[in-house]
């Protein structure tokens, strides 16, 4: 039974077509794609602060019809290289789509600061690419919409075994489901045709000694998520940081003085994401014609 | 003094710490008094967030500081045996605690 | 001087029609024997081909347009089909290999307007790149032309990517054409962007790309076509390369030798002031301006700033 349960779910997730975003993100980019004046630039600073428009721009671009299967690994590449109409597109078709009841403002904000982490850390170790290890930590929880949106009676479930046992969200997820978001937002990362860089980060981003190829990448994801989990910034009921990998810990390499001022630099950036996603809820409410928040 | 979003900024505020760019460059000096149009200048410089005298934003979830310390400690619960988590707690407890000062 | 061969009473079925069609710079041949026109096509053949269902009489529709479509040379002669409605909903497409249809009585404005339509396409079609569909020689040629004969200054700018063939050669086909996409769509994007207006993105072939931009975007477009590149690169080149700064490939004489990684290098020539009439001065002068831009290291644009 475990089996047939597990793989029904396997083949519902796997057919997910996209993903719903932040009612608030689509009414703001609607209205800068309706402006002559927007640039790609600006329209891609806001995308960048999304982790589901940034997945279906990395799956856009890396579709065959574009013509660079599995190559593109950041965000910023795939905003150029896809250009203002197309983004414009994309937009417009989000905008279409059944906008989900409660605003998961949570896992926005999660996803974003992972995002911001990743990036401090990447920068910080001198790593070459720490944009594409951004782009990483910003959707690495893409897996969780997936669940959400395929399997909304087992997301309660889950929802709830967490509120009530106390257990973390990846334990109910394996009890219930017999998966777990990360192992479905690699799935969907690859059905995706996304490159490597970014499926093995996001499939590993609980336990990166899976990681075969992106180990560094994959570590310093898993990290991101948790010292954004540290600042407060979780998903749900499930406060709890979760422990860290030591073997990963250790390929970071992170004296103290380093991680002091990380912290010193991800609190200075974490501003940036608080400002936004005030006006984004107030983009909300305004779209919904209630008044903003005091 | 308290740090708040430059959204939340309000006419009659005076900065307690200076109004710096990236690069270190000083926009604004401690003591200014904000005015509308001083806001409205910063936030198209692109500035994301102020400290300002007294307490002026009331944010209704804003934790006092026992609270704060330990929402913190009840989070890094579970990874008691992993140092490296354990000295990052301590230090964002002490952050917390000198964000509170006056 | 476009030759239009109308096979066919009913077509210009008002003195106007052939007038205005005149007017525009076309020259009209009509006939009304089937002979006679089929003789014209394989000796003489036209620019484009009109005629009408029925036009040879009883049975006889496809041979005129058999006819064209085997004339090698311009088998890619549009037709045009005139005819009734009543007729539409019997013709097999697939047995009428035509390119258009018009109902009849066909006003003068509709046939000009559908011989227009069918060149553009013609040359749309035909004429792309196949790799990247951008506009290829012919249209890169009338667009460089067009742009002189405004008169107004604009930018034709010449991209080549360095060391693309020893990029090649290590990293297979398949790798290059994706680089030649990326440039494509690179090109595309920030001229559309920064300078749409009186623009034009044209591909040669290979690695060599055209793009024409007003004279007062020249700097911004090629100043951000050569950043977007620049981070775009990095993704179509293996980490040891990256890292090694160079990758080691064959000279042309089999030397090994050490190759810069991927750039662009931007030749622009400006037509303000008058200096050319004709398109191939142009390319003789990107020519020159080219090969300095490439001696320099790393990705450049030089703009040719000599009067004659």
């Amino acid at each position: 039974m475990e089996t047939d349960k597990k793989e029904y779910f396997r083949k519902t997730l796997r057919e997910i077509k996209n993903l719903p975003t932040l009612p608030g993100i689509v009414t703001k980019l609607t209205k800068m794609a309706e402006d002559p004046d927007t640039t790609t630039e600006q329209m891609g600073k806001v995308i960048s602060k999304d982790h589901i428009l940034a997945a279906k721009l990395l799956r856009l671009v890396n579709s065959a019809f574009y013509g660079f299967p599995q190559r593109i690994s950041s965000l910023n590449s795939a905003i150029i290289l896809l250009g203002f109409n197309v983004i414009k597109s994309l937009i417009i078709s989000a905008s279409i789509f059944e906008i989900m009841e409660d605003q998961d403002v949570e896992l926005w904000e999660h996803s974003l600061g992972c995002a911001v982490v990743c990036s401090v850390v990447a920068k910080r170790l001198g790593l070459s690419d720490p944009e594409e290890i951004s782009t990483a930590g910003l959707i690495h929880d893409i897996g969780k919409v997936a669940i959400k949106m395929e399997l909304p009676q087992e997301y309660e479930e889950i929802n709830r075994m967490v509120q009530e046992e106390h257990v973390s969200r990846f334990t109910a997820e394996r009890k219930i489901l017999g998966l777990d978001h990360a192992e479905v937002g690699g799935w969907l990362a690859k059905r995706w045709n996304l490159p490597n860089k970014l499926i093995e980060p996001i499939s590993c981003h609980h336990d990166p000694r899976l990681a075969k190829n992106e180990q560094l990448s994959s570590a310093v994801v898993h990290f991101g998520n948790i010292v954004i989990r540290g600042m407060g910034y979780c998903h749900g009921d499930d406060i709890w940081v979760p422990p860290m990998s030591q073997r990963a810990y250790r390929l970071l390499d992170l004296s103290a003085v380093d991680i002091d001022e990380i912290l010193d630099e991800i609190e200075d950036k974490l501003w940036d994401v608080k400002g936004f996603s005030l006006e984004i809820q107030s983009e909300q409410n305004a779209a919904s014609g209630e008044d903003c928040p005091p | 003094m308290q740090q708040i979003l430059i959204a939340q900024a309000d006419e009659g505020m005076t900065l307690a710490k200076d109004v710096e760019t990236e690069e270190g460059r000083v926009l604004c000096g401690k003591g200014t008094t904000l005015s509308t149009c001083l806001i409205d200048r910063l936030r198209k410089m692109e500035v994301t967030h102020l400290t300002v005298e007294g307490h002026p934003v009331q944010d209704e979830n804003e934790k006092t500081l026992p609270e704060e310390l330990q929402a913190i400690e009840e989070r890094f619960k579970r990874v008691k045996h992993i140092p490296p988590l354990m000295h990052i707690k301590k230090r964002l407890q002490e952050r917390a605690v000198a964000a509170r000062k006056e | 001087m476009q030759r239009i061969l109308v096979a066919g009473d009913t077509i210009l079925h008002t003195p106007a029609s052939k007038l205005i069609i005149e007017a525009m710079g076309y020259q009209i041949i009509t006939s009304s024997r089937l002979q006679d026109a089929v003789s014209l096509i394989l000796e003489d053949p036209p620019d484009l081909l009109i005629t009408e269902k029925g036009f040879a009489g009883g049975g006889h529709d496809l041979d005129l347009i058999t006819a064209a479509k085997a004339c090698l040379q311009k088998a890619n002669i549009p037709i045009l089909l005139a005819l009734n409605d009543s007729e539409l909903s019997g013709v097999d497409w697939d047995l009428f290999p035509v390119d258009d249809f018009m109902i009849k009585p066909v006003l003068p404005e509709v046939l000009l307007a559908r011989i227009e339509l069918a060149q553009s396409r013609l040359i749309r079609v035909f004429d792309n790149n196949p790799l990247s569909r951008l506009p290829g020689n012919t249209s890169i040629l009338r667009a460089i032309q067009k742009t002189i004969d405004s008169e107004e200054p604009h930018g034709v700018c010449y991209i080549d990517i360095d060391n693309f063939k020893p990029y090649n050669d290590r990293y297979g086909f398949s790798r290059g054409d994706e680089v030649l996409l990326m440039v494509a769509r690179l090109t595309v994007n920030v001229v559309e962007e920064n300078a749409r207006n009186g623009s034009f993105v044209g591909h040669v072939g290979g690695d060599d790309f055209v793009f024409i931009v007003r004279e007062e975007h020249i700097d911004t477009v090629c100043q951000r076509l050569i950043a977007n590149f620049e981070r775009v690169k990095n993704m179509f080149l293996s980490p040891e390369d990256i890292a090694a700064g160079c990758f080691i490939g064959e000279d042309r004489q089999g030397n090994r030798t050490e190759f810069e990684l991927l750039s662009l290098s931007v030749a622009v020539v400006t037509t303000a002031g008058n200096k050319y009439k004709h398109y191939g001065e142009i390319s003789a002068t990107a020519s020159q301006i080219k090969h300095y831009t490439k001696s320099l290291p790393g990705s450049n644009y030089v703009i040719d700033r000599r009067n004659p």
